[in-house]
């Protein structure tokens, strides 16, 4: 996990370099739950949604408290935040919105016209 | 400010009557569900072709999904408009667990979806905890529970001194008693949280400082330094509004994941990605000059200097 953090950190060059183990090591795919995945070989990605998919739907709110956690002792670790002074506060969501696809922004366009 | 959903004021009219007659329409229409639920799970057990776990968990959903109709039906018979909503309120079909916010203005429809809670830097905006709750606890029952998460991500860290929270700010949303009490037991202050509606002194006297110590029972546990500190790096309305902005534009704004455990992977997945970005901020040393002043005051290296004085 440690690993997807730090790669995280590198921007689009640790993405591909994340995606790219997803699809090929053997260790990744196994700690990350894709023993049964199989991608289609003819197309290459650079991000696969699916998989992406597949490893968040094995996240629970312990293991993503758990994340962040990391991310943040790294962090501090690394002496670049301190948790001296903290501030607090909550905000709203929307819950439940119309998904904005190709075909309601088409509907929505030919609809003006 | 934000705003999300249907308007809240000022524009058309509820029309009583007509919702009134079209939920008595839907209502007669909906009668038969329960017969059809029944029928329904007499087919679900005479189907030879489901396994064991298939059939279980059709079961389960039939079984939410009669619960929710007979719930809902229930509670459109009541008169909403005028009056005050009860906390245990479905205001969607497929989600039980989103609650009505009962918060701000008085006189509009009430606000339906999530609130989550954040716990953040003031100086960089580096989110260390956030809580995404079940339905839409009062703003003061976030705070303990951030703060676990905060003290659990401290304990992680291997280098240098052991790091403590030395104080918490909020707004006039946590201003509890009871949540004072509990932060001064761990050590924390809390003049960052306000009494009233006027600000906090961000430059105190030195006897302000020994009674805000005296106060909390703190006077062993923390400096009038850091309480010197915590009297600047206070409440400030726009650096929070500018964190959540932040936040919301990377994708914070809309829960498009389904359910409780879908928004908490979301908001977290979020937070992440926005904590990575401070994160290459620091690196690349693009700071307002008040998170500077911060950053030098609180003793925080940054990169440059780390390689000319390594």
């Amino acid at each position: 996990m440690n690993w997807v953090l730090q790669s995280s950190l590198q921007g689009r060059k640790g993405d591909e370099d994340i995606c790219r183990r997803f699809r090929t090591d053997f260790a990744v795919m196994y700690a990350c739950g894709l023993r049964e995945y199989r991608i289609n070989p003819s197309q290459v990605y650079f991000v696969l949604p699916a998989t992406l998919c597949e490893f968040r739907g094995r996240i629970d709110e312990a293991l993503m408290d758990e994340l962040i956690a990391i991310q943040a002792a790294a962090a501090m670790d690394e002496g670049l935040v301190s948790p001296a002074h903290l501030v607090i506060d909550t905000f709203p969501c929307e819950q439940g919105s119309q998904r904005v696809t190709d075909a309601t922004t088409l509907y929505k366009a030919q609809k003006k016209h | 400010m934000r705003s999300f959903g249907r308007s809240c004021r000022g524009q058309g009219k509820v029309f009583v009557k007509l919702v009134r007659q079209t939920e008595q329409q839907l209502l007669e229409l909906g009668e038969d569900i329960a017969t059809f639920g029944q029928q329904a799970q007499a087919c679900l057990e005479q189907a030879t072709m489901l396994s064991d776990a298939q059939r279980e968990r059709l079961r389960e959903q039939l079984t939410t999904a009669m619960c929710h109709h007979e719930h809902i039906r229930k509670q459109s018979k009541q008169l909403t408009q005028g009056k005050k909503l009860r906390h245990f309120k479905v205001v969607n079909a497929y989600d039980p667990t989103i609650a009505p916010i009962i918060k701000g203005k008085s006189n509009c429809p009430a606000q339906f979806g999530r609130k989550p809670g954040i716990i953040s830097e003031p100086a960089t905006g580096y989110i260390f905890a956030n809580l995404t709750p079940k339905g839409n606890p009062s703003d003061e029952s976030y705070v303990l529970p951030l703060i676990d998460k905060v003290e659990q991500a401290t304990q992680r860290v291997q280098q240098g001194p052991k790091r403590a929270i030395h104080s918490l700010a909020g707004d006039l949303g946590i201003n509890d008693p009871i949540v004072r009490q509990a932060l001064h037991d761990r050590g924390i202050l809390s003049v960052g949280i306000p009494k009233t509606v006027a600000p906090i002194n961000p430059h105190p006297s030195a006897q302000e400082i020994l009674d805000i110590l005296n106060e909390a029972d703190l006077n062993r546990k923390r400096t009038p330094y850091q309480v010197q500190l915590a009297c600047a790096s206070g409440y400030s309305r726009p650096v929070v509004e500018s964190h959540i902005a932040t936040l919301l534009s990377r994708g914070a704004g809309t829960v498009r994941y389904k359910g409780l455990e879908g928004a908490v992977v979301q908001q977290g997945m979020t937070v992440m990605s926005y904590n990575g970005a401070v994160l290459v901020r620091i690196r690349q040393r693009k700071f307002t000059k008040r998170a500077q002043k911060f950053r030098r005051l609180l003793g925080l290296k940054s990169s440059k200097a780390s390689k000319i004085n390594p």
